[in-house]
């Protein structure tokens, strides 16, 4: 029924975590298991440490969790197949029992109510097992098919092709409900309610443009935490015209040789750094991530516009820790005091550390609020400037009400495309008022500029200066179209760069260094 | 005309309802007539986004029923918020290619040239009206209710107030003999004959109040405390005075409790009896909407370091300083964390301000009368020589006593804002120039802002004393 290679790899992870207990140092081991669904091999200690620390978080964490595969048609018993896992550990699978699939009785109805068929099961598990479940998955036939043709496709295909295949299967279970989870975990209904935000773009979609705006790199991410460090290399190059090559890597740290001891973030990162071959190292502190990673799946969607502000501003605030939640190699040349002294001369407050978390939501919020408005209908036009074929540009229309972003819908209707007059943003905005209600603003931008910025303010982080981000002010300029012509950006266009970027900076900044 | 119809109409969106409304009052037909010249009269405050101008999804369904009616002609506009003009007001939202392409036409009321003034004699005033508004034959109210802090709510009574340019809606200070200008609140009184006398000039055929969206808490402009709430209901007829009383009704606000209307029936401007309403639609009595209105005492407007205090002030003031107080709050998140203490003092005799540090006085009243108060002067203290004194002490010199100096001094952390009313922009202006921009590094940006929209004058009584 499921993928062979699928399923003989799942067992290896049973075995190894049901005797993980009496292996005298597992970290140590040779053997590989992939992690499920990916095409990746790691050690199949490191994936007990993942599950151990990401399935309570974020999934359930409880144990006992009962399988059950049902049919996507209406039967008298829709139930497939049923798998107990008696985990002893919230989120390690380590033994699984199949169980005679007549011993539940499930109607398509039941799932309507999964309160009372959850009840109803445990009752059930509880008579002919003697253990109470906490957890039930329902699993639709078509997700075995789906995840077994992915499953076939993963040894030949590279790492983006696996990375949108994956995307497209999640898509596809959110979007037609083929899989349920009881009680519903919060990641599982903020991506169900993502999808529905996003209105038919696609996931992988959303990733293709990521990709290809974000500049080539190779970065080692150190998770910090009591335990040893978990290691993630990406290295991401664009050699290729059409896609670029990604490559990822997880690892547990050798913690004698690079002489972890228990702290929050790790001391020898120029060794890392050297022996991972990468141009940077973020080591950033596991807790306050997967606290910031909680908060965030727990957010209704769309979110309101106090949640979106408070989210907003916990970013900032993990970003101004600089030193305690997070550090880096190379230093940002920013964190240099003599750096920051000398820009100061030119009246100009660079630090890091004091970025205003607390005033920025506000300041953009607030312009936004009182020049778009709170009910607004916003197209923005994604351009290359390279592609100069007619009609290559992407429109996407944001629609916002009560200052929350209310509905994402992507344009992609050639036949209406093709009788837009290009041209000019007035009339991209009347032609496209008519048919999807009035729109507000139109923004204009280039695919370079959004390239600039990321490669300024995330690739290049370390390398910012108070020169870089003028570079971006210019091209902010130059890449960026508003029609109609709001006050922020005319300001922004009539503006002085430097004068500008010193207005702003004092109001992202704070003024006081102690 | 002793009767009214007035629809009152909850849909799944503001064009539909508007449609819907109509219909029920017998059609389009009904107010508009083939070949009718029609102007419709929206609200075009400031370069803001909705709520703050009416909706445009809404002009465009008025517009297509005009046309629908055969309508000749069908222009649409406003006078905007004081000292704007249309102009820049029409590039910021890009209204005019948007109505032209509804084939209607925008008008740029303050162009005298394309669109002369007519004088208009009324209660022995003179007002001059654009007369491409005197001139049509239908006008059409189409007014975005939000809550305001003088009348509850923006009703289409106010809406009408903005036909005739900034100049000729300016209260003028006029104190009467023997009558106490702020008990009488004599400024709103102005205020609310000046309104009226406007309205009386040209009655409209067709009256909207759209509250599909409403904006509570904090407005009519969005602010920090403002908050959009949907009650998918409108409210049309043919009566501004009908159609008025029953949108405030739905808030259940009484005739009596609104100055506006109760002097709209004394002046029989139009139905303010409620049977003599024939209310289509949705059943008043079965609606009640529960919203925040704008607060009713500065004092309420919690600002973050902000010590607000009034003293007897007039509705002109309040509804400034309202307005300054809101934008303080929702524009200077930072500077108000850096300035760590002010206190806001508005009105005639204001209560002592919270320290003598930081103290704006709002208004001529405010600066009238505090001019001999304590807070106007600081005492400072000499410090003492005490090589001085342990010299007399040496030599055993029975005046050796602490001899303090005690010296009055002007206080110069002063700031006063002139006016009476004065403009909540003009305010900006003073207050960078007494904290300074570092201090302010928010208000600086917004009034930069401000400054691309907005013809600042220069206010030469306005005194910065530092």
């Amino acid at each position: 029924m499921i993928n062979q290679i699928f399923k003989e790899n799942w067992l290896k992870i049973l075995k190894f975590n049901s005797k993980v207990n009496i292996i005298e140092d597992p970290s140590e081991l040779e053997e590989t298991v992939r992690i499920p669904l990916t095409p990746n091999e790691i050690n199949p200690f490191l994936l007990y440490r993942l599950f151990e620390l990401l399935y309570p978080k974020f999934i359930n964490d409880q144990q006992n969790i009962l399988d059950i595969v049902i049919s996507d048609f209406d039967l008298d018993n829709i139930v497939f197949g049923l798998y107990l896992y008696e985990t002893t550990k919230p989120g390690i699978h380590a033994r699984i029992k199949g169980l005679p699939k007549e011993s539940i009785e499930i109607k398509q109805d039941d799932l309507h109510n999964l309160d009372t068929l959850f009840n109803r099961i445990q009752l059930i598990i509880q008579k002919d097992h003697g253990i109470k479940i906490s957890c039930i998955r329902l699993i639709r036939k078509r997700t075995i098919d789906l995840m077994n043709s992915h499953c076939e496709r993963l040894t030949k295909s590279t790492y983006y092709e696996f990375i949108q295949s994956l995307l497209d299967i999640i898509q596809i279970l959110l979007e037609h409900e083929l899989i349920f989870i009881y009680p519903e975990p919060n990641i599982l209904r903020f991506l169900k309610s993502s999808v529905t935000l996003l209105d038919g773009i696609k996931f992988s979609k959303v990733f293709e443009f990521i990709e290809s705006v974000i500049p080539s790199f190779n970065a080692l991410f150190v998770i910090n935490s009591n335990n040893p460090p978990i290691f993630l290399k990406i290295k991401k190059e664009n050699t290729k015209p059409l896609h670029s090559e990604i490559e990822l890597n997880l690892k547990l740290l050798e913690s004698e040789k690079y002489n972890f001891n228990h702290q929050k973030l790790l001391p020898d990162l120029k060794g890392l750094q050297a022996d991972f071959k990468t141009e940077k190292i973020i080591s950033i502190d596991q807790s306050s991530l997967l606290i910031f990673l909680s908060e965030l799946f727990e957010m209704e969607v769309p979110p309101s516009k106090e949640k979106v502000k408070l989210i907003f501003q916990k970013l900032l605030y993990g970003i101004r820790s600089y030193d305690l939640y997070w550090n880096m190699v190379p230093k940002p040349k920013i964190s240099n005091t003599l750096v920051r002294f000398l820009i100061r001369l030119f009246g100009i407050n660079l630090n890091l550390k004091k970025l205003s978390h607390w005033a920025i939501p506000d300041f953009i919020f607030g312009l936004i609020d009182t020049y778009i408005g709170l009910n607004a209908n916003i197209l923005i036009i994604l351009t290359e400037q390279r592609n100069e074929t007619p009609n290559s540009n992407n429109l996407m229309l944001v629609r916002i009400e009560n200052g929350s972003i209310n509905k994402l819908e992507y344009i992609n209707d050639k036949k209406f495309l093709s009788k837009i007059d290009q041209e000019s943003l007035e009339s991209i905005r009347l032609s496209v008022s008519e048919k999807f209600g009035f729109i507000t603003t139109v923004f204009k931008v280039d695919k370079f500029l959004i390239k600039a910025v990321l490669s300024a303010f995330l690739i290049n982080f370390h390398k910012i200066s108070l020169f870089s981000i003028l570079k971006v002010v210019k091209l902010l300029k130059k890449h960026i179209q508003v029609y109609p012509e709001i006050p922020p950006y005319t300001l922004i266009k009539n503006r002085r760069s430097f004068s500008l970027l010193k207005d702003v900076l004092s109001i992202v900044i704070d003024k006081h260094e102690f | 005309m002793n009767s009214t119809e007035v629809a009152i109409i909850k849909s799944n969106s503001p064009s539909e309802a508007i449609t819907d409304g109509i219909e029920k009052l017998g059609g389009i037909s009904g107010f508009v007539e083939k070949g009718d010249q029609v102007f419709v009269k929206i609200n075009l405050r400031t370069p803001g986004g909705f709520p703050v101008n009416t909706n445009f999804d809404t002009i465009k369904t008025i517009i297509n029923l005009c046309k629908e009616a055969e309508a000749k002609k069908i222009f649409v506009g406003s006078y905007p918020f004081n000292r704007l003009k249309t102009d820049s007001i029409a590039k910021t939202l890009g209204i005019q290619s948007y109505i032209e392409k509804l084939g209607a036409e925008f008008v740029f009321l303050d162009d005298q040239n394309k669109y002369p003034l007519k004088s208009v004699e009324i209660n022995g005033k003179t007002i001059e009206f654009p007369k491409v508004i005197l001139e049509s034959d239908r006008l059409i109210l189409l007014n975005q209710v939000s809550v305001d802090p003088l009348f509850k709510c923006t009703i289409s009574l106010l809406n009408t107030y903005s036909l005739v340019s900034n100049q000729f809606q300016k209260i003028q200070k006029n104190v009467r003999s023997g009558k106490d200008y702020l008990h009488l609140d004599q400024y709103k009184q102005d205020l609310i004959t000046n309104i009226l006398d406007i309205f009386s000039v040209k009655k409209p055929s067709l009256v909207i109040n759209d509250l599909f969206y409403f904006l509570e808490g904090a407005g009519p402009f969005i602010y920090k405390d403002s908050n959009l709430k949907r009650t998918n209901l409108i409210v049309v007829g043919n009566d501004a005075v009908a159609v008025d009383l029953i949108t405030l009704r739905l808030f259940e606000i009484d005739l009596l409790n609104s100055d506006i209307l109760v002097e709209a029936r004394n002046r029989r401007l139009g139905i303010t009896d409620i049977p003599n309403i024939k209310l289509i639609g949705e059943n008043l009595e079965d609606i009640r909407l529960s919203v925040d209105f704008c607060v009713s005492k500065l004092e309420d407007i919690n600002i973050k370091n902000t010590y607000v205090k009034a003293g007897r002030n007039c509705s002109g003031c309040f509804k400034e300083a309202y307005h300054l107080l809101n934008l303080m709050k929702t524009h200077m998140t930072k500077d108000l964390k850096y300035i760590i203490k002010q206190s806001f003092l508005i009105g005639e005799k204001p209560p002592k301000p919270e320290s003598l540090e930081n103290i704006i006085l709002f208004g001529d009243c405010a600066i009238e009368s505090t001019e001999n108060r304590e807070f106007r002067k600081i005492i400072i203290t000499n410090s003492k020589d005490y090589f001085e004194t342990a010299k007399q002490k040496l030599k055993k010199d029975s005046k050796a006593q602490d001899k303090t100096q005690i010296k009055e001094k002007v206080n110069k952390k002063i700031v006063e804002l002139p006016g009476c009313p004065p403009s909540r922009f003009d305010c900006f202006n003073s207050l960078i120039s007494y904290y300074g921009k570092s201090q302010v590094p928010n208000l600086f940006f917004f009034n930069n802002l401000i400054k691309t929209y907005y013809n600042q004058v220069t206010n030469k009584k306005t005194k910065v004393r530092d």
